[in-house]
């Protein structure tokens, strides 16, 4: 993420911001800083329910500064700071990266959300530190070197759909990754870390006792209306992405709802794909959910030129290797259809499936470890009936999933018979040299990984981690100054689903019952009422398009020791011909090009320079009052440049 | 016509780059690159006339998706039919003397199941048919009564633990839908990619043996009409 961004770096007992930003727009769009004199922050994102913050923050600052801190997002967080410390700090919810210089104790503070809308890294060279929002800017001062283990881990992770590894470890040695919701203390005057944790973002979210599916779809709704005004544009310039499914619509539907009453437009957007029956017949569910709606603007975009690796020649430059560059094409489209109408934010649907849905196997698997067996049994046939699955076939896979991850992974490793798709095998792929899976472990490190995810479970706070980071905000929305939120990993959303029992809605019909009980009288009945969704897989058919290129690819891949360059070949082959067991399995292809088109664009990433800038000029920032916020350009700070150094000195 | 024909149990497919996709309803599908294709496709014009060990076609011979006309059919393959339609049959004329409607379907279902675990999907559908032959043209079923067929059928397969799926289904149906007069066909449809293969029952444009909105992802590649061979849809 190199167009806009921030860095500090702890050197000789000083702290210095630098920010980057390819345009002023850009810089206006996703930064933001605030020196109040004990203490200077910058913030990349958004906040969100500033009113409770504000409404706390009242009592205790003058009206200037609290005009100030309604205003901005980095002056909040400074006074917040101010007046309560690290712990009022943690509490901040958003979609934001902070970081804040305290002259008076002389540390540091960078504080990361817990769902990652931004990354941050760090790194220790000895005599300095150094803090930023890509690994470009950290590269700066530090050899950059790849890291084995990082890519054995890479590959061994079981999600195609990876941002960034849920690990604090980086491609580069040396780098440390600030997870998401951790919190990083530096003592500038040392010049090291003296904290780093994991902070508890748990009690924002507030302790409910849900009994029924009634009072959870109540809550949900009401939590789900809260989370998508907070991620409203603060300009009224709003889009949201409309398929047809559940989420996105529902997400859609209930901002045209908070928009109406102001007149504010919202531009819906929609991939079409007219040359695949599957994805074609959802064009109705799309038609039933903005039929009479007044306020909304629906945007279509012909999409079925937009399979896997389309536009191959203009894939991001990107810090560390990510399966998402295959479906870059298909996400940049639907985000230029939301600019060109003129939004700035373009609401996302993205993990109404992880909080909300779940398979069949899963929900008899709860049913199994209450030790309810004939509901379980019960439930199973009525899965089978609705859902026209095999009864058997959902029994054997619940009883599986009802076992502890370690049970299962355990079970797995002392199967004799071989696996079906030894090829394809998750973290020993056959395109992967027997030297570096072996020498690395790469099944032990797959097995940790899938017992860490544990998908036979209803949504938790543990899966949160495995949620980090959003490949397509970073790398496709910031650069065109956009916005991609997703309401659906709201932290008290979150909060209220992961405590809600799990055998509730643990029934066939509909999709995802809480959400649909949430969503009555929103969602049309059409998409209330459907059993299921179709397989999105006419994306791999890119494999078979760009065939050519993929193979040019691996043709110029360097011997590393990593890649099985021919077996990688044979893979495509196989793949473009359709031969392959699931989308999941060919996805695992993804990760392999991932980190190839990673490894061959290194060298252009590692010259593209840093677009530095200065900080906001004084003129763009209100007056200073005695404890107003100013621009860190003071007096007693250093001259004007692409870099502002915060002295250490208290003001006077 | 050439020397070289696709089984009878065969479906070609045919896809937007040229290559095909080979069904084999006894069997498994393959892919075929678009530069065999070609060759294929002149093969069975009988233009073109590959040996034995061609590269290109001898895998296809090795699985039987192509035929050699000149060459008699193997024991094997007749000694399974004689076995398919002796077992099956067997099992089907036990269905038939159930007592009532949902001990008639789980013994269909069971013999669906058998037979095609023993002897393949093609061979147990031509036992099928011969059994439970199409009715003539004639009005088409009552939309309540094709809906108790469906009912009654998805029912018994999901309170079973045999494990059916859309095939099972399917032929259960197909055989109640028949037994009671009703015209239905077999309809396979295929999705990809990757590439997923379904099976239901058509009768009168209405679809049984499964919610149709689970069919409406497939396209229809090929139809069980009555002559225990898979038509063009």
């Amino acid at each position: 993420m190199i167009d806009v961004g921030f860095s500090v770096v702890v050197a000789d007992g000083t702290a210095s911001l630098r920010v980057f930003a390819s345009s002023d727009e850009l810089a206006a769009r996703h930064l933001d800083a605030c020196d109040i004199g004990e203490a200077a922050f910058v913030l990349m994102g958004q906040l969100h329910y500033r009113s409770e913050h504000l409404r706390w923050l009242r009592p205790r600052v003058g009206a200037g500064e609290h005009e100030v801190c309604r205003a901005s997002d980095a002056a909040l967080a400074a006074y917040l700071y101010r007046e309560g410390g690290v712990t009022a700090l943690t509490r901040l919810l958003g979609d934001y990266l902070v970081a804040g210089v305290d002259r008076s104790r002389r540390r540091l503070l960078v504080l990361r959300d817990p769902t990652g809308a931004y990354p941050c890294f760090w790194a220790s060279t000895g005599p300095s530190l150094r803090v930023a929002t890509t690994l470009r800017v950290i590269g700066e001062d530090l050899p950059l070197e790849v890291d084995d283990e990082y890519l054995a881990d890479y590959f061994a992770f079981p999600d195609d759909s990876l941002a960034e590894l849920p690990a604090a470890r980086t491609a580069y040695r040396g780098a440390h990754r600030l997870l998401p919701g951790w919190c990083l203390e530096v003592d500038v005057a040392a010049g090291r870390v003296v904290r780093h944790w994991s902070r508890d973002w748990a009690p924002s979210a507030p302790r409910w006792h849900v009994t029924s599916l009634d009072e959870a779809g109540h809550l949900v709704r009401e939590q789900l209306t809260a989370s998508v005004a907070e991620r409203l544009s603060r300009n009224g310039r709003n889009a949201s992405h409309v398929s047809g499914g559940f989420d996105s619509t529902a997400v859609a539907l209930l901002a045209n709802d908070l928009l109406l009453p102001d007149g504010s437009p919202l531009e819906a957007v929609t991939l079409v794909y007219e040359g695949d029956p599957v994805q074609a017949g959802e064009g109705k569910y799309v038609a039933a959910a903005l039929a009479g709606r007044r306020g909304i603007r629906h945007h279509r975009c012909p999409a079925d030129e937009l399979v896997e690796f389309a536009d191959h020649d203009r894939i991001p430059l990107v810090d560390e290797p990510s399966p998402m560059v295959a479906d870059f094409a298909r996400a940049e489209a639907l985000l230029d259809a939301a600019r060109h109408a003129g939004a700035d934010t373009v609401l996302s649907g993205d993990g109404g499936d992880i909080l909300f849905s779940r398979s069949s196997a899963s929900m008899v698997a709860e049913r199994l470890r209450r030790g309810q067996g004939r509901r379980a049994l019960e439930l199973a046939r009525a899965c089978g009936l609705r859902r026209s699955e095999s009864t058997a076939r959902t029994l054997r896979r619940a009883a599986a999933l009802a076992l502890p991850a370690s049970a299962r992974s355990a079970l797995g490793r002392g199967r004799r018979r071989p696996q079906r798709s030894p090829a394809w095998a998750l973290g020993t792929p056959e395109w992967l040299t027997r030297d570096f899976t072996e020498s690395l472990h790469l099944a032990q490190r797959a097995r940790r990984w899938e017992s860490q995810r544990d998908e036979g479970r209803s949504f938790s706070l543990a899966h949160v981690p495995h949620l980090a980071g959003d490949w397509y905000h970073w790398n496709l929305a910031v650069p065109r100054g956009l916005a991609q939120p997703r309401p659906f990993f709201d932290v008290r959303l979150m909060g209220l689903v992961a405590q809600l029992p799990a055998d509730l809605g643990l029934v066939p019909a509909p999709m995802k019952p809480v959400l649909a009980k949430a969503m009555t009288g929103v969602l049309p009945e059409p998409i209330l009422d459907r059993p299921s969704k179709p397989h999105f897989d006419y994306v791999v058919s890119g494999y078979a398009r760009h065939r050519e290129w993929l193979l040019d690819v691996v043709r110029e891949a360097p011997p590393d020791g990593i890649v099985d360059r021919r077996a990688l070949a044979e893979a495509v082959e196989r793949v473009a011909l359709g031969a392959f067991p699931s989308a999941r399995a060919a996805n695992r292809l993804a990760m392999a090009f991932g980190y190839l088109v990673w490894v061959l664009d290194r060298r252009r990433w590692q010259s593209r320079p840093v677009p530095y800038r200065p900080l906001l000029a004084p003129t763009d920032t209100p007056a200073p009052s005695r404890s107003g916020c100013s621009s860190p350009t003071q007096a007693e700070t250093a001259p004007l440049g692409s870099a502002a150094r915060l002295s250490m000195k208290p003001r006077r | 016509m050439g020397r070289y024909v696709l089984h009878h149990d065969v479906v070609w497919v045919d896809r937007p780059d040229g290559s095909c996709r080979l069904l084999h309803m006894g069997g498994a599908t393959y892919a075929v690159g678009a530069e065999t294709a070609v060759r294929l496709r002149a093969v069975l014009a009988g233009s073109a006339c590959p040996g034995p060990a061609d590269p290109a076609l001898a895998p296809l011979l090795r699985e039987r998706l192509l035929v050699d006309v000149e060459r008699p059919r193997s024991r094997l393959a007749a000694g399974k039919a004689v076995c398919a339609s002796a077992l099956v049959g067997r099992g089907l004329r036990f269905a038939e003397r159930a007592r009532s409607d949902p001990a008639f379907a789980r013994r269909l279902l069971y013999a669906a199941r058998g037979g095609t675990a023993l002897f393949g999907w093609a061979e147990t559908v031509r036992v099928w048919e011969r059994r439970y032959r199409q009715p003539p043209d004639g009005p088409a079923g009552r939309s309540q009564d094709l809906q108790a067929i469906d009912d009654a059928v998805r029912l018994v397969a999901a309170r079973s633990l045999g494990g059916h799926e859309c095939k099972e289904r399917a032929l259960a149906c197909l055989a109640v839908a028949r037994s009671r007069g009703v015209a239905a066909e077999l309809v396979v449809g295929i999705s990809e990619p990757p590439l997923r293969a379904h099976v239901w029952v058509e009768a009168g444009g209405t679809i049984l043996s499964d919610d149709p909105e689970n069919c409406g992802g497939y396209a229809r590649i090929a139809r069980y009409t009555g002559t225990g061979t898979p038509t063009p849809p």
